[in-house]
This record gives structure tokens, C-alpha cells and sequence, in this order.
């Protein structure tokens, strides 16, 4: 009797065992894969197609970012080069005005209209050896009638240069908001009948108004907007400045944020930024690094470069001061993800994307967006 | 886990009752029948996941959007099952319920809701069933019974995620989830243990489950009726 139950109950056992078997070779135990399903170091995601415009800075392009916009990417992700190149004194000059420096720029916005783009000026505010000036002096200076003529007409003068002119103001204090306004008041219509196409601003990533960064309550959006054809949101430095951890250069959400109060002021068309250049965080400030830089510091130190959910690349480092370094950087897969993040049902299609820092990026980059906008 | 427990807790309870009034079943009359089981259920696709409102993050207030699907998906599972049987001949199965969490590797899906990126942990998904009325065949040849029905059922399935904004990730947030209606067929063949009670071995093609024939579920059942 004994037998027969015991019989019966093993055929159970045995069903039973089968079947944890199938069940447990099929499965396993819930844990995380080690690969990231959606994106990979081979990932091509969508990636919306947009006005594409990249800056450098600079007056002169090298033999590399010549050949960089001479691909068949570039020309499939960017319609437009700014040259971060003239400057605005404290005196009222706007330089280069050296007879052979300009013409040598001239013949850069002509080398690189020969291949197929258009080109626009970038405009700087700073002294002789570009630093941005005190703010006492943007102060004095804006609040001259005289200063403001005497650049506008300097302005006047490079306008036939180029294909439209962009004005980038860095570090100006919120006190000069009126003055600012007025600036580009008397800049539009002085622009337009120099025949220049297009007048554009750079302004700054708020996310809140008043402005959450200093200085930017200084840009009265909606006054500046009326005047200039297009407005090229700075969306750079995400973790910026003294008291913040280190991090990614952007932040693709923030970006949105910023975006959405911007388009609430400016009826005009809207550039979001997108960083190529990472930076090297340490207790002495921050400095900007390019993709190559970044990596060769990786690999001469040996560090684990890990890739956040954004494609942000980071690691951490010591120098040979034995000085703690965090670097952060943007490779092709992060900034194609930014982009991808970035679709037309989150950032109108009209919204256009401005790189800045050309030269400093992965050299895999304009392929990959490219690959994306497909 | 706990809910696993006291579910298990619940089957037997429920299988002591249906065994004690199923004693006096006889042709011609309805009887009841109770199961318990444990069962591989498997998405062949994860549903996508509508996020209707919007999402407070450490970093951002995050809009509406939708989650893409994380693909395939086994899942262990208990529960139990009720049904009621016409003439030992026409099986209606009834209400049943079981759950079960996540098995085997699956890899993270990162994602991108309103310009932030959503990272999906598959690994930490969870399904809840209820099973609907049906209807359904079976017979009998010696110790050993044959049966196939069709029946409604409401699934549910959710997962833990985590938001990004800048270099920190928020995920304290609630998990995300869907549900839907479907159908689902089955199959079993049963061996008699003892007079009241079979040790079955079924399948059961999900005929619609958040998309058409999206997996299935695969088990041992004990059933315990005439």
C-alpha cells in the first residue's frame, strides 16, 4: 500500500520537477541585464529634423572643422555657421578692425558659403584680450547713447559680410535691462537698413522669471524680441557655477522648461543650444574640455567612464597636483539622445538647435544625428 | 511575496471547501470545481505606458506621455481558480485571481517623457490577473481528464522607474502600470490523484492581452472537484 501511494506521488514529483526545470531554464531570477535594451554604443535613435546651426568660436575655422563641414552629415544635420568672432569694446570699436583682419574674415565667411552654408556673425561683448567686461563698465557703456551709436554703426559696417548678425552678451548685470532694450531698438531697424538678412540674440536659459541666473533679468525677452529675427536659447552649463555639483552640461527636461517660458514672450523663431564641449570640474572652478581631451584624460588615467540614462559620459580623476578632477562630456550617442528626447510632440518642429563649441566634438557626432534624421 | 502567501492561504482554504461539497457531485447535476496553480505567464510584448498626469520630480514638473513597451517578459505566478461543471461534461469556468512577479534578465529601457529621461526597470515588473467567466469542454478517459476552454480576463501589469535630471535620479516615483481586457484560451491534461483531486499540466495562449496572441502562460495546476 505504502508503495502504490508512494508510486503515485513520485509521478508528481517528477511532472513537478520537469516542469521547475523548463521554468527556471526559460527564466532565471529577475535580476537587471547588463545591456540597455533601447540605446547602445551602436544605437541610432529618431531624431526630429530642425534648423540645424553650429557656433565656433573664433574668427578662423581650422583644417579640421573645414573638413568636418565639408561631410555629407554636416550638411544633412546644419544649415548655418556662426563665427563667435567680432567684439564690441568699452570704447565703442567693434573689432576686428584691422584692414587685413577683416578681410581675412571675410574671406572665411566665403570659404565656408563655398561649401554650402550660410554664415552669420557673432558678436561679443569684451576688451582686447576677450574678457567680458565689469560690470560698471556694461553699465557706462550701455547707457551712452553715444556708445550705442558708435557700435551700431561699427555693426553697420560688417553687415555686408556676412548673412545675418548675432549678438552675444555674457555676465551683463539685470540693471542694464532698459538700456539693453533700447540697444536692440535702435540695432533692428539700423541692421535691416544696412541690408543685413537676419539679427539675432543669444540669451540666457531662464526657467523661472525673474531669471533664476544671474544677470538675466537684463533681457527683457519680449522688448529684445520685437527687434531681432531670431532668438538662440543659450540651453549651455547646466551645472554651472560655484556651489553646484558637477554634472552634464544640459539637461534635455530643463531645456524644454526653458523653452516653454521663452516661447511664452518671443513671437519670433527659437533656437534651443546643444553643448559639444564637456567640462572639468575641481575646487578650482570649472573648465571646458573637448570630446578628445576628455577621452585622452580617460584612458591616460584609467578611469571607468560611466554613461548616465541621458548618454552623458563622466568619471572622476586626480591629477598630478593630487587635485580631485570630475569631468563630464558629451559624446554622439548623448547628444543624439538629447536630440531624440527632443521630438515634435515636446519641441515644436519650427524650433530650431544650435551646437556650440564646434570643434570640440566627438568626431562621431554629425554622423550619428545624421543616422537619426533618417 | 506577502500577497503570494496569502493567496496560497486563501487557495487551500477555498480548496478544503469546494473538496468537501463536491463529494456529492453527480451526473446530471452542477458541481464545483476549485484550482490553485503556479504558472511561467509570459508577455511576448510589455504594454506601453500612458502617463495621463503629470509627474513632480526632484528635478521638474514632468508633463503627460507615454512609456514605450520593454519587450518581452516572463513572469512567476500563483493563484487559484473556480469553475462549475455541467454534467461532468460542460466546464464554466468562473473567477480566479493570481499575481506574480518578474523572472529571468531583463534589461533596463531608457526612455524619454516631456524632454526627461525615464529609465524602465523591467526587472521590477509585477502582473495581477483576474480571471473572467468562460466557457469550455472536458472529458474523461480512466485516470485521466482532457479539458479546453476559452474565458475573459483582466490583466495588469506595472513597474518601478526612475527620472533624470542632470547628474540625479529620482526613483522614489510610483510605479507605472497598465491593465486591459482580454481572452485567453487553455488547455489541460489532468491526471487523477485521488478521487477529488488532479495534478494537471496546462497551457493557455493569450488570444488578446494588451495586443493579440501576446504570449501565454504555461503551469502545473491542482484542481480539486469530481
Amino acid at each position: 500500500m505504502r508503495r502504490v501511494r508512494f508510486a503515485r506521488w513520485a509521478w508528481l514529483a517528477r511532472l513537478g520537477g520537469v516542469a521547475g526545470i523548463a521554468l527556471a531554464s526559460v527564466t532565471g531570477c529577475g535580476t537587471e541585464g547588463a545591456e540597455v535594451e533601447r540605446f547602445g554604443p551602436e544605437e541610432t535613435v529618431a531624431i526630429a529634423p530642425r534648423e540645424g546651426t553650429v557656433i565656433m568660436e573664433g574668427c578662423l575655422l581650422d583644417t579640421w572643422q573645414l573638413s568636418q563641414l565639408g561631410s555629407n552629415a554636416a550638411h544633412r544635420v546644419l544649415r548655418t555657421v556662426i563665427l563667435l568672432c567680432p567684439s564690441m569694446r568699452a570704447s565703442g570699436e567693434v573689432a576686428p578692425s584691422d584692414p587685413d583682419a577683416r578681410a581675412a574674415l571675410a574671406q572665411q565667411v566665403r570659404a565656408i558659403r563655398g561649401l554650402g552654408y550660410r554664415v552669420e556673425l557673432g558678436v561679443t561683448l569684451a576688451d582686447d584680450i576677450d574678457v567680458p567686461l565689469s560690470q560698471p563698465r556694461d553699465e557706462i557703456a550701455f547707457a551712452s547713447a553715444a556708445w550705442r551709436q558708435q557700435v551700431i554703426k561699427g555693426l553697420q559696417a560688417l553687415a555686408p559680410i556676412a548673412d545675418g548678425i548675432d549678438i552675444d552678451l555674457q555676465h551683463v548685470p539685470a540693471s542694464i535691462r532698459s538700456n539693453l532694450s533700447q540697444f536692440f531698438l535702435e540695432l533692428g531697424p539700423a541692421m535691416r537698413a544696412a541690408g543685413s538678412p537676419s539679427l539675432g540674440v543669444f540669451a540666457p536659459p531662464s526657467q523661472k522669471d525673474p531669471s533664476d541666473i544671474p544677470g538675466a533679468d537684463a533681457y527683457d525677452l519680449a522688448a529684445i524680441a520685437a527687434n531681432v529675427d531670431r532668438v538662440r536659447l543659450m540651453t549651455l552649463d547646466y551645472s554651472c557655477c560655484g556651489g553646484v555639483p558637477a554634472g552634464p552640461t544640459i539637461d534635455s527636461g530643463w531645456a524644454v522648461d526653458v523653452l516653454r517660458l521663452a516661447q511664452a514672450k518671443v513671437g519670433k523663431p527659437i533656437d534651443l543650444a546643444v553643448p559639444l564641449f564637456g567640462t572639468d570640474f575641481s575646487d578650482l572652478g570649472q573648465r571646458p574640455v573637448t570630446y578628445l581631451e576628455a577621452m585622452a584624460i580617460a584612458s591616460a588615467v584609467h578611469a571607468h567612464v560611466a554613461r548616465e540614462p541621458s548618454g552623458a559620459l563622466h568619471y572622476r580623476w586626480q591629477d598630478e597636483g593630487g587635485r580631485a578632477h570630475e569631468t563630464w562630456f558629451d559624446d554622439g550617442v548623448s547628444t543624439a539622445r538629447t536630440l531624440h528626447a527632443w521630438g515634435t510632440d515636446v519641441v515644436p518642429a519650427q524650433v530650431g538647435v544650435v551646437f556650440y563649441g564646434f570643434g570640440a566634438e566627438d568626431p562621431a557626432l554629425w554622423d550619428t544625428v545624421a543616422r537619426g534624421m533618417r | 511575496m506577502r500577497a503570494l502567501t496569502r493567496l496560497t492561504a486563501l487557495g487551500s482554504a477555498l480548496a478544503t471547501l469546494v473538496a468537501a461539497t463536491s463529494a456529492s457531485a453527480r451526473p446530471g447535476r452542477l458541481d464545483g470545481e476549485l484550482s490553485v496553480d503556479v504558472r511561467d505567464y509570459y508577455l511576448r510584448s510589455m504594454p506601453k505606458f500612458e502617463l495621463s498626469d503629470p509627474t513632480q520630480t526632484t528635478g521638474r514638473n514632468v508633463g503627460t506621455g507615454t512609456l514605450p513597451s520593454t519587450g518581452a517578459q516572463h513572469f512567476l505566478a500563483m493563484g487559484f481558480d473556480t469553475a462549475l461543471v455541467l454534467n461532468q461534461r460542460l466546464e464554466l469556468p468562473m473567477l480566479g485571481l493570481y499575481g506574480g512577479g518578474a523572472i529571468g534578465r531583463s534589461p533596463r529601457v531608457i526612455s524619454s517623457v516631456d524632454g526627461t529621461f525615464v529609465t524602465l526597470k523591467p526587472w521590477t515588473a509585477g502582473a495581477l490577473t483576474v480571471l473572467l467567466p468562460g466557457v469550455g469542454l472536458r472529458f474523461k478517459e480512466r485516470r485521466w481528464m482532457f479539458n479546453a476552454s476559452v474565458r475573459a480576463a483582466a490583466t495588469f501589469v506595472w513597474m518601478s522607474v526612475a527620472y533624470s535630471t542632470g547628474a540625479s535620479v529620482d526613483d522614489t516615483q510610483p510605479s507605472v502600470w497598465a491593465g486591459t481586457f482580454g481572452a485567453r484560451g487553455h488547455v489541460e491534461v489532468c491526471r487523477r490523484l485521488d478521487p477529488e483531486s488532479r495534478a494537471c499540466v496546462f497551457v493557455e495562449p493569450h488570444l488578446y492581452e494588451f495586443g493579440f496572441m501576446n504570449g501565454g502562460s504555461a503551469g502545473l495546476r491542482w484542481e480539486f472537484g469530481p
